[in-house]
């Protein structure tokens, strides 16, 4: 099983990116499940993706790379054992720090996966303020990430993408970074193909 | 401030689906009904750094309250602490968090 984590900040994307990799996972073949992990008790980003005619397992109530931890383990145990599905996507909430759960799937016991990619989304129109008050979460996210995804970029000219760009290989992240608008699904083939799908 | 207020209202199968992550309140459709709804069903999760969780509830409160559109509002403040940096899975302080880190 592969499993793909899609991480970011707050309000990122990853949701409406998630919803537009439903199409090409499908279109793929692969048998593919998505967890979904929201702070709150009540889910919202689940329905939405469900609106995609997909079943989602929701993970709510905390954090899936800390207090959830077992939850996502346990989790991937049941689909792995119910469906064994090729690949799931995780979706963490804006807060998770996606290092601890890369740790903490490695090597388990009973659970087979054979690769974790990380998938950061970066909100260009709000990177500044990001930056900011997040640098420590932005910088774990990079750290573990094999693909970057610049969203939003619409908000953005050219000179302030490009400085975005550089700001993010600041952070010593030296893969792929992938311009697009999730909502309108404008440059997220490049990730997709990026990803193997 | 920053934050992502994010909110699904479902009525007969259809569900609009409204998120904001914009000071200025502007705000994207994922879904929308066809067109208008007798009666609905909704919830809405607000996570905002900057403000303290109760002015949070308030507001919202506030501006529920102003649409007249809701028979009946929950509103509760839960989860304890947002903060990222905390490192304490016990803490439940849901005071202001700095906008910039100390």
């Amino acid at each position: 099983m592969r499993l793909i984590v899609v991480a970011g900040l707050l309000g990122v994307g990853k949701t409406s990116v998630i919803v537009r990799l439903i199409e090409p996972l499908s279109e793929s073949g692969r048998k593919f499940a998505i967890i979904e992990n929201e702070f709150g008790s009540t889910g919202i980003d689940g329905d939405v993706i469900e609106r995609g005619g997909v079943e989602v397992r929701d993970l709510r109530g905390g954090c899936v790379c800390c207090t959830l931890k077992t939850g996502l383990i346990d989790t991937l145990r049941t689909l792995q054992i119910g469906m064994g599905p090729d690949v799931a996507v995780v979706e963490p909430s804006g807060i998770a720090d996606p290092s601890l759960i890369v740790r903490a799937v490695d090597g388990v016991t009973g659970l087979a996966i054979d690769d974790v990619t990380v998938v950061a989304i970066v909100d260009a129109e709000r990177f500044g303020t990001m930056k900011r008050m997040f640098e420590r979460p932005l910088r774990n996210q990079l750290s573990v990430a094999g693909h970057v995804l610049l969203n939003k970029v619409d908000a953005v000219d050219a000179d302030g993408l490009a400085g975005i760009e550089e700001a993010i290989r600041g952070f010593g992240y030296a893969g792929p970074i992938y311009r697009a608008r999730a909502d309108t699904g404008e440059g997220l083939d490049a990730l997709f193909r990026g990803l193997g799908l | 401030m920053v934050g992502h207020i994010k909110a699904n209202f479902k009525s007969g199968g259809q569900m609009l689906s409204v998120s904001t992550t914009s000071l200025e309140g502007r705000a994207s459709l994922k879904s929308a009904f066809d067109g208008d709804v007798g009666e609905f069903e909704g919830a809405m999760n607000a996570l905002v750094y900057g403000i303290p969780a109760g002015d949070l509830k308030a507001a919202i409160k506030e501006a529920a309250e102003e649409t007249g559109a809701f028979s009946k509002l929950v509103l509760k403040v839960e989860g304890g602490c947002d903060d990222p940096d905390c490192g304490d899975p016990d803490c439940a302080d849901h005071g202001p968090r700095p906008l910039v880190p100390s």
